[in-house]
């Protein structure tokens, strides 16, 4: 049974601005799954609250949308109960970064089998225009009304350092390179990363499209993902150029691989079996 | 005849070991008995004891009186052995001088076994062969707790032995000795947090997700104990926000899901609360309560977030509330609660507290065989069959068909947002309000199905006692001395808590002389749930302020003083 783009279609109207970077990450998701010979009902994406979790009301899929920022933690629980699924997180950088930041770090260590995109637009951007936890130093916005005065989070090189098993940087200035870089965060063994520079027609006059068209480069062919050092130094130099591609991987055990080892699963099909405890029981006698 | 046996000294002294070992012996022996702890926050030192009541009758409640004063520092023979009852003795290291020290040489025989590590064990054996424990019990027993290691094994059997001696040659014995009990069926010696778990497994629990915090903490290591055995994934998550949306997350794909905290995590899961009644996902929560506010006392005790849950989450949604009755009701109570969760699509909290949970009785075996045992999700067969699904159908039950996803074409859309029938996020005020009376129908629908309290006694003309949870425990021991001097006080006994239709209370409370809500609080959770669903102010409230369990004596003097005058 193929998998068809019609499958993921959805009648749901769009509530995005009008040439919102979401559109190229809406599409490069529905093409990633469908290329994958995914079905949607196959797949869970969970998403908390901003603009980026909308994305999954705009397809046909099975979703779960939670709370800002606990998008992540609520996944970990879906695919701890029912790892045959495909278990996809779209976070804006606000609910990944920071409203979920302690989440994210857990995430990364736990290394459960799910991907985690990242839509990075580096605003607030539904409360309209407050910094966000990777706006650059001197943006300034409402409330920083001087300049944004505390320097913005790293995340990739946060993850890299702390050997998340996937990560990867895209641009919606390149949805051409979107595709195979979630295709590939999706068939990864673990906790994947994938972090999409988005541009905000909006609040953000300058990282345009264009912008990034102009300020990125792919990963050379020779460049090697595992090499750790390698890929903190592409995240840690001081650059105006963005790499694009897999920038990082490490074939860490995979959390639920091993929760789930002895487990009857999925957990959906378990019954009740209230003779469970007398075996239990019989211990305190 | 209750004999009381009070086991102090520092914490990492083994106090709870040894609790447990005569625990679990006077059980075998076929007496009942009760054990609490009084703990303080802290791995070593300080001063903590454990409090076990043996008897031939049953004894379930809380008392002050000491008979046997088992002294491991000098800290506890100076500040326990006054509240010695008149027969009481103690039994410490010979070396700390008391007036009241039985000569029988704990430090001595200690070191006759061959370590210092033993004085524990002496001191149960001592305290076994003061009330005539069958030496048969006691030998097997420590074999199975330690044999595994030899080195270990050896001065603990030794320990036994002298000290039992030792203490059946003492002139004093007789003091001590307990009649055998007559009804001898056999009994489990089972804490309140094991309780809790298993029935969470009787309920068919398949995902635990929790952050250690006092004292539900005890409750996430024995789920984790028997995860392979049970089948339950379980997970030490990095917060209490974690852990409720990883609950959430678990339930919506089809898991039995439950999490443990105490106030202060519970506070911070509010928001996950109410998503999960917008997502009308369930979910059972225990919530082992401690005094706060803030962090409070972490290791003792109180009744007083009954309105904070009631009431906690933003917006309007159905929840349940259960509080078990005593320890054996703990089984019964968990596995109604993830029935009741899944039935109706909602939270269940389930109201605990440090006393519960820490305290261990002697109880028969309960039967499992009447618990619900239906899942009520909408089975694959069953979705194959329909042409569309909505998963927030609006049924005048209010309860929608609620599937897991991945079992059909169909998919499975939860919102935190206001949804419309099929999940997805709307902004119109005609399914907005649609989808609010829905809920509301739904919270109708939970609250026929809540459970008549529990009345003993004849209600009419005559006082009424007021309990839920654990304070029940030293009340029914009150009540029963009371009214075996002709009080005739009435016992309301609610597990059910929340949400409470007006019948039966109101009737009952109505026909009352008076109405006592006895409750571990500063301030009337109870009390105020009564005024708003009977309309009826209660007449005495004896509340408890300073963290610590009620005593059995000290309710029988208040009850008189307060109500019976």
């Amino acid at each position: 049974m193929s998998v068809k783009p019609a499958d993921y279609a959805s009648s749901v109207p769009i509530a995005w601005c009008p040439g919102c970077g979401n559109f190229a990450i809406l599409n490069s998701a529905k093409k990633a799954l469908t290329e994958l010979e995914l079905p949607p009902e196959r797949v869970v994406i969970c998403t908390g609250i901003g603009q980026a979790p909308k994305l999954p009301h705009y397809m046909r899929v099975n979703t779960f949308n939670g709370l800002h920022g606990r998008e992540v933690a609520a996944a970990i629980g879906i695919k701890l109960a029912a790892n045959d699924l495909t278990v996809i997180v779209h976070a804006g950088e606000g609910g990944a970064y920071g409203e979920g930041g302690n989440h994210f770090l857990h995430a990364i260590r736990r290394n459960v089998d799910m991907t985690l995109v990242v839509h990075d637009n580096r605003y607030y951007a539904l409360t309209k225009g407050q910094a966000s936890p990777t706006t650059p130093l001197g943006t300034v916005t409402r409330i920083e009304s001087d300049g944004v005065v505390i320097p913005p989070l790293n995340p990739l090189a946060l993850a890299i350092s702390q050997s998340c098993s996937f990560v990867g940087q895209g641009t919606t200035g390149r949805p051409d390179l979107l595709v195979p870089l979630l295709k590939a965060a999706i068939q990864h063994r673990g906790f994947s990363l994938v972090h999409i520079l988005q541009s905000c027609p909006t609040w953000d006059r300058v990282h345009t499209p264009q912008f990034y068209r102009d300020h990125s480069d792919e990963l050379q062919e020779d460049y090697d993902p595992y090499d750790r050092e390698a890929a903190l130094r592409q995240v840690l130099t001081p650059s105006e150029r963005h790499p694009l591609g897999i920038l990082y991987l490490d074939d860490r055990p995979v959390y639920d691989e091993q929760a789930l080892e002895q487990i009857e699963h999925p957990l959906r099909q378990r019954t009740v079996n209230p003779d469970a405890a007398l075996a239990l029981l019989a211990t305190f006698a | 005849m209750d004999i009381n046996i009070r086991i102090a000294g520092a914490a990492g002294q083994g106090i709870q070991t040894a609790a447990d070992l005569l625990g679990l012996a006077v059980t075998r022996n076929g007496w009942q008995a009760v054990a609490y702890s009084d703990a303080e926050s802290r791995i070593r030192g300080g001063l903590n004891f454990m409090h076990l009541r043996v008897s031939d009758q049953p004894c379930v409640g809380v008392t002050n009186r000491v008979d046997i004063l088992v002294a491991l520092s000098k800290d506890a023979v100076e500040h326990l052995a006054g509240g010695l009852s008149e027969r009481g003795v103690v039994l410490c290291n010979e070396e700390w001088d008391h007036e009241r020290r039985a000569p029988l040489a704990l430090a001595q025989l200690a070191a006759e076994a061959g370590s210092k590590r033993v004085e524990s064990t002496v001191a149960v054996a001592l305290v076994a062969g003061l009330i005539g424990l069958d030496p048969a019990v006691l030998e097997p027993l420590v074999r199975e707790r330690f044999g595994k290691n030899e080195a270990i094994l050896e001065p603990n059997l030794k320990a036994v032995a002298a000290g039992y001696a030792a203490a059946q040659a003492w002139s004093g014995v007789e003091a001590f000795a307990l009649p055998k009990s007559h009804d001898q069926p056999e009994r489990l010696w089972l804490a309140g947090h094991e309780a809790l778990a298993l029935g969470a497994v009787a309920g068919g629990v398949t995902f635990f997700s929790g952050y250690p915090m006092s004292p539900a903490t005890a409750i996430l290591s024995n789920l984790a104990d028997w995860q392979k055995q049970a089948g339950i994934v379980v997970v030490q998550s990095e917060d209490e926000i974690s852990a409720i949306n990883m609950v959430a997350g678990a339930a919506y794909a089809g898991a039995r899901a439950m999490t443990a905290t105490s106030g202060g995590g519970f506070a911070l899961m509010v928001e996950g609360l109410s998503l999960l009644g917008m997502i009308e996902t369930p979910a059972v929560i225990v919530l082992g309560q401690r005094p706060g506010p803030a962090t409070g006392l972490p290791t003792r005790t109180a009744q007083s977030d009954l309105n904070f849950v009631r009431f906690a989450g933003h917006g309007t949604f159905p929840r349940i509330l259960l509080a078990p009755r005593d320890i054996l009701d703990c089984i019964d109570v968990m596995a109604q609660a993830f029935d009741l969760a899944e039935r109706f699509q909602v939270p269940v909290i389930v109201l605990s507290d440090q006393l519960q949970i820490d305290t261990s009785v002697a109880v028969p075996a309960p039967s499992v065989a009447e618990l619900p045992q239906t899942r009520h999700l909408v089975t694959p067969d069953a979705l194959q069959g329909m042409d569309v699904y909505r998963r927030f159908e609006p049924t005048e039950s209010g309860i929608s068909p609620m599937a897991a996803p991945g079992d059909s074409p169909h998919t499975v859309v939860v919102d935190s947002d206001e949804h419309d029938e099929e999940g997805h996020m709307i902004e119109s005020a005609e399914i907005a309000e649609r989808m609010a009376c829905k809920r509301l129908r739904k919270a109708a629908t939970v609250a026929q199905a809540a459970w008549a309290p529990d009345v003993t006694g004849e209600v009419k003309g005559r006082p009424l006692v007021i309990t839920w949870g654990s304070a029940q425990g030293s009340v029914v021991e009150a009540l029963a001395a009371l009214n075996a001097d002709g009080a005739g006080i009435a016992h309301m006994n609610l597990r059910w808590l929340w949400p409470l239709p007006a019948e039966p209370i109101s009737s009952i409370v109505q026909s009352a002389a008076s109405i006592t809500v006895v409750e571990n609080s500063p301030e009337g959770g109870l009390v105020s749930v009564l005024r708003e669903v009977t309309l009826r102010d209660v007449d005495h409230e004896i509340r408890g302020v300073d963290g610590r369990p009620f005593a059995v004596e000290d309710l029988i003097q208040r009850l008189t003083q307060e109500v019976l005058t």
